[in-house]
C-alpha cells in the first residue's frame, strides 16, 4: 500500500529548526559545511553528461503482486 | 572460546550426520546467548519461539526430509529486518512505520529453507551510525575486550557471531556496517554488489547505497547462505537483473591494488598487519595512488543524507523526538542539501564508476584494511592515526564507504590482531556483480593467512 506524506510537510507547518539544542544546530552547520567543501573540491571534466541514477521502467514490471 | 567458534558448515554436517538434533543445537545456543548476556547483543529473543521452530526441523529431519542442508541452523537477525515473529525497531524509540507482521525477502527465504530465526541484534540507531553506540538498548560490547566497541551498525549481529552464540548473522551495509563490525569482532562480514540481494522489508537507512549482508565464523559460511539472499525479487527493483549464486571456478592469479593516498591513511600497526599478511598470501599485488577520496566522500555523505532524510520525512513529523539527538541532527542535515548538491553528488558517483571501470590499471580486487585502527574504547570520541584525527564515528567507515559509493562486492577478512589483542580485518572490494570471483579471491588470500580450506 503507497503512503502519501503529510500534506503539512510541504506546507509551513513544519518549522526548522524547531525544538534542536545547540550541540544539534552544530552539528548540522558542520555537516553541512564539510560536504559542501568536499564537493566544492570537484575537479576535471566528467566523460558523464549526466548523474549515475537508475531508472528501469521494465525492473517495475515484475508480473507480481 | 572466540578462536574455536564453531562454523556453519560444522553445524550443518553435524545436523546431517545427526551427531545433534535442532533441538539440542537450539538449546545449546540459546544456553549460550544466556552466557553472553553481557555483551547486550540481542534486542529480543523468545526461547518458546525458537524452540517451536527447532522441534519443527527436528521432526522433518527425523521424517528424512530437510528443506535445506540449513534446515535447523539458527541464524541471527539484525533489528532492521522485518520478522513476522518479532517486533521490529532498528533500536530507535521513533519507532518504525512500517508493518512488522510480515517477513524481509530474505527473512522469508531463510525460513523457507527451515532456517531457525533465532532473535533481533542490537544495532545503530536506524544504521545512521558504525559505532552501535547509539541504541535505545545501550551499546554493544566487543566479546574480545568489553571495553571496546563493536563498531556496527551490524554490531550485535557481529558480536553474537563472535561469541559462538550463532554460526551466522544477517546485516545491513551502506557504508560499511556489516564489514567494520566484522573487523572489530574478528570475523568474516560479506557485502553483496548493489542490486544482488533483495533490500525488502529490511528498513532503510539510503536506499541507494544499502546491501543486505551476512557475519560468519569463515567464507564458507557465507557461502552457504548467499543462495537464499542472492536474485531477483519482484519487491525490489533494483534486483530486476540480480543473478542467482553460482560458485566462481577457483581463480588463478588475481591482480591486487593496493589503494593509497590523501585520504587513505591508517595506523601503522594496522598498516603492517595489512602489509604482513599479503605478503603472506603471496598474490601479485601493487599500490595504486588513488585520489580524490576526500570529494568522493562528501559525494557519499550527501547521498546517504539526503535519502535517510527523505525516507524518515514522516517519522521525523510525527515523532521527532523519537530519535537520538545525534540521528536527528543527520536527518535535518539531510534536509538542508538542495536537489542540485545531491545531483552533483550523483555525478561524482558516475565519475567513480567511470574510474573504476576504465581508468585503473587491470585489477581484480582492490585492497584496504577495513578499519584504520582496531576497535576503539568506550567512550572515546576521537581517533588518531597517520597524521589525522578524526571522530571514532569517521575513523569506523574511513574505508567502507567506498564500495556502497561505486556499489562494489566487498568483505572483510580477519587478518591478525593488535598488540592489545583486538582483531584487525583486511577488505577486499571487486568489480560489481562479481561477487563469486572476488569470494573465490578471498578464498584464496584465507587460504594462505589463515589455512582455512
Amino acid at each position: 500500500m503507497i503512503k502519501l506524506y503529510n500534506k503539512n510537510y510541504w506546507g509551513s507547518d513544519m518549522k526548522d529548526d524547531a525544538n534542536l539544542t545547540e550541540d544539534q544546530t552544530e552539528r548540522i552547520k558542520s555537516t553541512l559545511a564539510r560536504i559542501r567543501a568536499g564537493l566544492e573540491r570537484k575537479t576535471g571534466k566528467s566523460q558523464f553528461e549526466e548523474p549515475a541514477h537508475i531508472f528501469s521502467p521494465e525492473a517495475y514490471d515484475a508480473g507480481e503482486k | 572460546m572466540l578462536e574455536k567458534n564453531e562454523t556453519l558448515t560444522q553445524q550443518i554436517a553435524a545436523l546431517a550426520e545427526g551427531s545433534y538434533t535442532a533441538t539440542s543445537l537450539a538449546k545449546r545456543t540459546l544456553v549460550r546467548a544466556t552466557q553472553f548476556a553481557a555483551l547486550n547483543a540481542f534486542v529480543s529473543l523468545d526461547e518458546s519461539i525458537v524452540m517451536a521452530q527447532a522441534k519443527a526441523a527436528t521432526l522433518r529431519r527425523e521424517a528424512g526430509k530437510p528443506l535445506s542442508p540449513i534446515d535447523g541452523i539458527p541464524i541471527a537477525v539484525k533489528d532492521n529486518y522485518l520478522t513476522k515473529d518479532y517486533p521490529t525497531t532498528a533500536c530507535s524509540n521513533a519507532g518504525p512505520l512500517e508493518s512488522s507482521d510480515v517477513d524481509a525477502t530474505i527473512v522469508a527465504n531463510l525460513r523457507a529453507a527451515g532456517a531457525i530465526i533465532l532473535g533481533k541484534t542490537n544495532m545503530h540507531e536506524w544504521a545512521y551510525g558504525a559505532t552501535n553506540s547509539t541504541s535505545n538498548i545501550g551499546a554493544t560490547y566487543n566479546p574480545h575486550n568489553l571495553a571496546h566497541i563493536t563498531g556496527g551498525s551490524s554490531g550485535g549481529s557481529a558480536a553474537a557471531v563472535a561469541s559462538g552464540i550463532v554460526a551466522a548473522a544477517l546485516g545491513s551495509d551502506t557504508g560499511g556496517s556489516v564489514r567494520i563490525p566484522a573487523s572489530a569482532c574478528g570475523i568474516y562480514g560479506f557485502k553483496p554488489s548493489y542490486g544482488r540481494a533483495s533490500r525488502h522489508g529490511v528498513l532503510p537507512l539510503s536506499w541507494s547505497l544499502d546491501a543486505p549482508g551476512p557475519l560468519a565464523n569463515s567464507l564458507e559460511d557465507i557461502e552457504h547462505l548467499l543462495p537464499y539472499l542472492f536474485g531477483r525479487d519482484s519487491k525490489d527493483a533494483s534486483t530486476a537483473h540480480a543473478k542467482n549464486y553460482k560458485p566462481a571456478a577457483k581463480v588463478e592469479k588475481p591482480h591486487i591494488l593496493n589503494l593509497v593516498g590523501n585520504g587513505l591513511e591508517r595506523s601503522d600497526e594496522v598498516d603492517e598487519i595489512v602489509c604482513r599478511a599479503l605478503i603472506k598470501a603471496d598474490v601479485d599485488c601493487s599500490d595504486y595512488e588513488f585520489s580524490g577520496f576526500g570529494t568522493y566522500f562528501a559525494a557519499w555523505e550527501t547521498i546517504l543524507h539526503s535519502e535517510a532524510s527523505s525516507y524518515h520525512l514522516n517519522l521525523l513529523e510525527k515523532n521527532p523526538a523519537g530519535f537520538s539527538a545525534v540521528t536527528r541532527a543527520h536527518l535535518e542535515a539531510g534536509r538542508k542539501l538542495t536537489a542540485v548538491e545531491l545531483l552533483e553528488s550523483q555525478k561524482l558517483r558516475a565519475i567513480l564508476l567511470q574510474t573504476l571501470s576504465h581508468d585503473l590499471p587491470a585489477w581484480d580486487a582492490l585492497v584496504l584494511p577495513t578499519l584504520p585502527v582496531p576497535a576503539p574504547k568506550h567512550g572515546v570520541d576521537w581517533q588518531e592515526f597517520g597524521g589525522r584525527k578524526v571522530t571514532t564515528q569517521d575513523s569506523m567507515t574511513w574505508f567502507c564507504w567506498f564500495a556502497n559509493m561505486a556499489g562494489l562486492p566487498s568483505l572483510s577478512i580477519p587478518v591478525g590482531k593488535s598488540q592489545s589483542g583486538l582483531p584487525i580485518g583486511m577488505m577486499l572490494m571487486g568489480k560489481p556483480g562479481r561477487d563469486e570471483e572476488l569470494l573465490a579471491i578471498g578464498h584464496l588470500i584465507d587460504r594462505k593467512i589463515n589455512g582455512h580450506v
